[in-house]
């Protein structure tokens, strides 16, 4: 099927890019609440620390 | 009805570690006590556990009923639809050709207007990117006129496929209600596209709507076993997991719909503190925005009825095994997000699962060297544990060694073998080139898995402690398309495996002679890896086992209209020649794809 459009001419990215319709994306809490070391904070295991 | 059957698969994985590890110590406490004998009850224990698991998954599915409930024939009422297509340095035809096929299925589907095609390129070659640029403009040209086809190539790649998913909802979010997320690889009927956006509408709480992907086109044996056990096994565990997943499904990274504001609000992922491996940008996305969508109340489902849903495999070991080099590092990764706050304890098993995953491979191989080294710790034999009395022999207990690996074996192969009879029971065999052809594919499937697992079980191993060593994988991109791998190639990444295997088989002769039979099933696999690496990638065992009737699928036998439609635009546009075309200057005559 030919859509008919003529796009024989140089695009950018631009004519070719989606619409702008912004939206708000925050970037999400990952931290824990800083508590007292329990019995396992004296073992620190470094891939358990989250930022 | 959630958690008695959560409750049901603990218990039943709890009581086969039981089990195993009171016949574990019969075997191994037979020669007298030595700590490795502790060390190998409790790696038998876990690694029994999680195999018990996996059994559960396929039986639960095998118990549970396909669903109907959610299925609906409302009218669609959204405007707007994007399908985002990542792409990274693939094949920009076969893409597009794809897409072509997409948007043609919802055009017939009468829905065209409302769906969007977005490219979303993190091409890091410019070479390709013009490819993908000239192809696009082929689309819009070529393309069904209800349907918008949009493209986007990233100057940095930041953040990987969720910083481009990312990015692209902070820019044009707001334009829809929906985003189906989509691999470069990945193809759906309009239908079933259309029917994920109605159950989305249908349920305002469900936030992520999971489809179980097919495999498609597979051409190797390797690759042909995949597709039969994707498409004939999967779906049972995916039922099984269906029925136990509650509000806190899982998102597999492609094939699934999202509503884009609860995705938008709930999956900016932070980047975690340090170097990658275990910092930086977080690899695994997939299964962290699942947790942070349940975390924000939103439902997260998979719906395995939902047909039409295809995506395409490696078709060969190392494909394969560079694919889970990257799986690996991400999943390893979650260790440090199991603790975020306020996730659900669902959330928090399913990361944990996909970090014992890939922990099992070690474990396994821990437990084979223990299994040799044991004996050299043993305690001399005691003779006379009665003194003045007749001596008495240590008793090697063969029977509950045997009892030990059929029992381990069964939960192996035992879904699969249930699931063959309930296809076969059922009629949906018959979808599969009939029972026979199921049965035969089945036990060749089960014989092929055993041999693969001990090389599968070495790449693992490899990966977790590159992994853990702190060696980045970084990301390659998928070789979608590869051709025969030669015993050369064969060789250089699977030698270290072949010498695994002798020095096991020489280490069992050699310290533990007992072991040495015992041994042989997961050895000579090892030794013979470069040629079953080699072999198993060639078009032409993937032949002979379709032509003798192996691995066929319902997929293969009658493919739906959207595999044709993408296997006759991209033969179209592959005889048109691949054009050289000027930057952004779309083709004259390249090809015109008949929709």
């Amino acid at each position: 099927m030919n859509s008919g459009r003529d796009v024989t001419t140089a695009m950018s990215d631009g004519d070719m890019a989606p619409p702008s319709a912004p939206m708000p994306m925050p970037e999400q809490t990952i931290s824990r609440r800083r508590r007292a070391p329990g019995f396992f904070g004296l073992f620190p295991l470094r891939f358990f620390n989250v930022k | 009805m959630v958690y008695p059957r959560r409750l049901a698969s603990f218990l039943f994985s709890i009581a086969i570690a039981v089990v195993a590890s009171w016949l574990a110590a019969d075997v191994f406490l037979s020669d007298g006590f030595d700590p490795l004998d502790v060390v190998r009850i409790l790696l038998l224990a876990t690694t029994s556990a999680w195999i018990a698991w996996g059994a559960s998954l396929g039986l639960q599915g095998v118990l549970s009923h396909k669903r109907s409930d959610t299925a609906t024939r409302e009218p669609l009422r959204a405007e707007k639809i994007a399908v985002a297509i990542p792409v990274y340095n693939e094949d920009p035809a076969a893409v597009m050709a794809r897409v072509m096929a997409m948007a043609q299925s919802v055009h017939a589907a009468g829905e065209g207007s409302r769906f969007e095609f977005v490219v979303l390129s993190d091409t890091r070659n410019d070479e390709i990117a013009t490819q993908e640029r000239f192809w696009l403009q082929q689309l819009r040209r070529d393309g069904p006129q209800d349907v918008q086809f949009f493209y986007r190539r990233r100057d940095q790649n930041t953040g990987k496929k969720a910083g481009n998913i990312a990015e692209f909802l902070r820019a044009s979010g707001g334009r829809y209600e929906f985003l189906i997320i989509l691999d470069a690889d990945s193809l759906m009927e309009g239908e079933t596209m259309i029917e994920m956006a109605r159950r989305m509408e249908a349920d305002p709480s469900v936030g992520l709507l999971q489809t179980l992907p097919k495999i498609v086109h597979a051409r190797s044996w390797f690759g042909r076993a995949i597709q039969f056990s994707a498409s004939f096994h999967s779906p049972y565990f995916a039922r099984g997991l269906a029925v136990m997943q509650g509000r806190t499904g899982p998102f597999w990274g492609h094939n699934a719909i999202v509503r884009t504001r609860a995705f938008a609000e709930s999956c900016g992922l932070p980047v975690l503190t340090g170097k990658p491996p275990f910092g930086g940008h977080i690899l695994s996305h997939d299964y962290v925005e699942a947790a942070m969508l349940a975390r924000k109340g939103w439902t997260v489902r998979v719906d395995p009825d939902l047909e039409g849903s295809y995506e395409e495999g490696p078709d060969n070991i190392i494909d394969f095994a560079k694919r889970d080099r990257r799986w690996c590092q991400g999943n390893l990764q979650h260790g440090r997000l199991i603790g975020v706050p306020s996730l659900k304890a669902w959330s928090r098993f399913t990361l944990a699962q996909g970090i014992m995953a890939y922990l099992a491979s070690p474990l396994w191989l821990i437990f084979l060297i223990a299994s040799i080294l044991a004996p050299m710790l043993a305690p001399p034999p005691n003779y006379f544990p009665v003194p003045h009395m007749p001596a008495i022999f240590p008793t090697p207990e063969t029977a509950q060694a045997v009892t030990l690996l059929v029992g381990i074996f069964g939960l192996l192969i035992g879904p699969k073998l249930v699931i063959a009879l309930h296809s076969m029971v059922t009629g949906t065999s018959r979808a599969f080139a009939g029972p026979g052809a199921v049965l035969l594919s089945t036990v060749v499937e089960i014989i092929w898995s055993s041999v693969l697992a001990p090389i599968t079980l070495m790449f693992q191993s490899r990966s977790v402690m590159q992994v853990l060593l702190g060696t980045d994988g970084g990301w390659p991109s998928a070789n979608r398309d590869a051709d025969d791998i030669g015993m050369r190639e064969s060789w250089a990444a699977s030698w270290w495996i072949m010498l695994t295997g002798i020095a096991l088989l020489f280490g069992s002769a050699q310290f533990e002679p007992n072991l040495f039979y015992w041994f042989l099933p997961v050895a000579m696999p090892l030794i013979g890896a470069p040629a079953i690496i080699s072999w198993s990638s060639t078009r032409r065992s993937g032949m002979r086992a379709a032509q003798s009737g192996l691995f066929l699928t319902e997929a293969e036998l009658a493919p739906s209209d959207v595999i044709r439609a993408y296997e006759t635009n991209f033969a179209h546009w592959q005889n048109a020649g691949t054009p050289q075309p000027q930057d952004g200057v779309a083709p004259a005559e390249a090809g015109e794809v008949a929709v």
